[in-house]
């Protein structure tokens, strides 16, 4: 690999994956990226109204449960951005008239929710068996006050930081799927996140890989 | 809420099977599964799973001004909710038939029974008192979610701890958790809920999801009486709550062995919670950290908590096999199929699958990889 050098330095946090943990789901998996911790359940191709039926491509639905509380437009936006990175990965064109519903249910937040959480939807949509067109995997980055570009921040840094992004990549060019931000960067700072961000997201595909194999024997 | 359908085979089978004596996971009648309870970084937060049933439930508080007629007292707020996670019949964010009645039942058995201590949580009276909100969230509904969702009502409520509070004037100050040590809540006595499914004149502890709806429909067709029984109770084996759907009864002995098998029970399960709390507690003084990532394990490889897989003919009658030859003919014919399965006979006539064992050599091996 050309980037060796740049994959030590860019260190994730220690992940750790379970494949099938509901009976009930046709796909499901929970996934911890450090402290925060998601658990995601895929059902589909479903039966659904036909209003929300479509001749084309399935009908995807997200689902964004908060540990405590009442949902809240924070996790709207989530499920949004969710929503939008299965949607193109998933080839719903294979699945017409049907739906297909992922539930996110927030175990721990220790920061990187968001990417945690879109990892393992990933993870969970392999687990359930949709045809999908890639895979895909997040990182999230943080600018702290200094300026500098942190990969992966703990919790404290990202209270503390300026900007925070989350980028998703696909795993055939490593194409950016989904950019989302919020703060103030400068271009140079994005740009940085963004390259930073390709490189570790090879760590996720290989974690990904990793599970796959071992589950696969088995199912 | 789409209908799950069970077709008349399942019904009928399971109707056979549970009038001779055998439930399908060859539990005896008041075997119950194996309880598990595993808890997260927030104290009140925590999963229990009752076999594959599992239950996320979350205590959180916040100053709120008192109701007029209680001025003095707390508040205690129960929401149980069902999201598609449960299983592919439930929709989102809709009320349905099973939420409001689960969480009435709750509601009866914490709230009702007063075993809180809801004037403990007053702070200035009329003005401010605590408010505790348990957020149940159905995980998997693999049956018997009232028994689930009771323990992790319970769990949560016994292991959450609010922040201390301090009166200067009129000033409240609340103090965080670094700052000085939070506060348990308390509790007069730990009610629990059981849940009976009954078959004519049987009664089954636990009963799975399939048990379940077959002892309901039973009573749609007529002919049989079947029903679920609900028996709340305490450790001091005082009666909170009882709630019967499905056909009436019409033996008084059903209701009574109900409660005694209910007694010895729910003292066993409290007597569990009560250890399992103690023990997070010793645990958190060492400041070891707990997170909800502590229950990701390799060890199995499907959603099955027990083993990898299961199916227990306990019991098996030998006067239904013609020759224990061809038994035994079975088993040999099993075993030297290339297959990931062992088919051990733990108990005599009792056939189980067993997942081998060789198959944690690449989980050793992947595991490496993992810690990258």
């Amino acid at each position: 690999m050309t980037e060796a050098a740049d994959l030590k330095e860019c260190k994730l946090k220690h992940m750790k994956c379970e494949l099938n943990v509901l009976s009930k789901s046709d796909g499901s998996a929970i996934l911890s990226q450090g402290e925060t911790v998601t658990l995601i359940s895929v059902n589909g191709p479903l039966d659904i109204k036909v209003q929300n039926q479509s001749i084309e491509k399935c009908y995807l639905e997200v689902l964004f449960c908060t540990k405590g509380g009442r949902p809240s437009v924070p996790d709207r936006y989530k499920e949004h951005i969710i929503r939008q990175t299965c949607e193109s990965a998933i080839m719903g064109s294979l699945y017409p008239r049907t739906g297909i519903t992922v539930t996110i249910q927030e175990l721990e937040d220790y920061g990187g929710l968001l990417s945690c959480a879109v990892n393992c939807a990933c993870l969970a949509l392999l687990n359930s068996g949709l045809a999908m067109r890639y895979v895909f995997a997040a990182v999230s980055c943080a600018v702290d006050e200094t300026g500098n570009v942190i990969l992966e921040p703990t919790y404290q840094e990202v209270m503390n930081a300026k900007a925070r992004f989350n980028f998703v990549f696909d795993s055939r060019n490593k194409n950016l799927i989904t950019g989302f931000s919020e703060g103030i960067f400068s271009e140079a700072a994005y740009e940085e996140a963004l390259e930073m961000s390709r490189a570790a997201s090879d760590l996720v595909f290989t974690f990904y890989r990793d599970i796959v194999t071992k589950y696969s024997n088995v199912i | 809420m789409r209908d799950v359908y069970i077709s008349h085979c399942e019904k009928d089978f399971l109707q056979k099977i549970v009038t001779g004596g055998r439930r399908l996971d060859g539990r005896n009648y008041n075997e119950s599964r194996k309880l598990n309870i595993s808890f997260g970084s927030e104290y009140g937060s925590c999963i229990v799973s009752l076999g594959e049933t599992k239950v996320l439930s979350q205590v959180s508080c916040e100053v709120v001004q008192p109701k007029q007629i209680r001025p003095n007292e707390g508040i205690l707020f129960i929401n149980l909710e069902i999201t598609p996670i449960a299983g592919q019949q439930f929709e989102a964010n809709r009320q349905t038939d099973l939420t409001v009645y689960l969480n009435r039942l709750l509601e009866k058995c914490y709230k009702d029974s007063k075993c809180i201590d809801l004037e403990s949580l007053c702070i200035v009276v009329e003005e401010k008192v605590w408010s505790l909100r348990v957020d149940l969230k159905v995980l998997n509904h693999e049956g018997n979610l009232i028994e689930c969702a009771s323990i992790a009502t319970l769990t949560s409520l016994a292991h959450f701890k609010r922040p201390d509070v301090t009166r200067s004037g009129d000033k409240v100050i609340i103090h965080t958790l670094a700052e000085k040590d939070p506060i348990p809540t308390v509790l007069y006595h730990y009610p629990v809920c059981l849940t009976f499914a009954i078959f004519n004149d049987l009664l089954i502890s636990d009963p799975n999801f399939l048990e379940e709806s077959v002892c309901m429909s039973n009573m749609d067709e007529g002919g049989n009486r079947g029903g679920i029984l609900v028996v709340g109770m305490n450790q001091y084996k005082e009666l909170c709550l009882l709630d019967l759907t499905g056909a009436a009864i019409d033996n008084s002995n059903i209701v009574h062995r109900a409660l005694l098998v209910a007694a010895d029970r729910c003292k066993e399960l409290v007597d569990l919670v009560k250890s399992t709390i103690v023990d997070d507690d010793t645990a958190r003084q060492k400041r070891v950290k707990k997170n909800f990532s502590d229950i990701i394990t390799t060890e199995h490889m499907l959603s099955l908590n027990k083993k990898d897989l299961s199916i227990c003919l306990k019991n098996y009658n030998v006067e239904d096999i013609q020759s224990p030859q061809d038994e035994e003919m079975e088993d040999e014919d099993v075993k030297p199929e290339p297959s990931k399965y062992d088919v051990v006979p733990s108990l005599p006539q009792t056939a189980e699958i067993v997942a081998q064992k060789g198959a944690s050599t690449w989980i050793e091996i992947s595991s490496g990889s993992e810690e990258d």
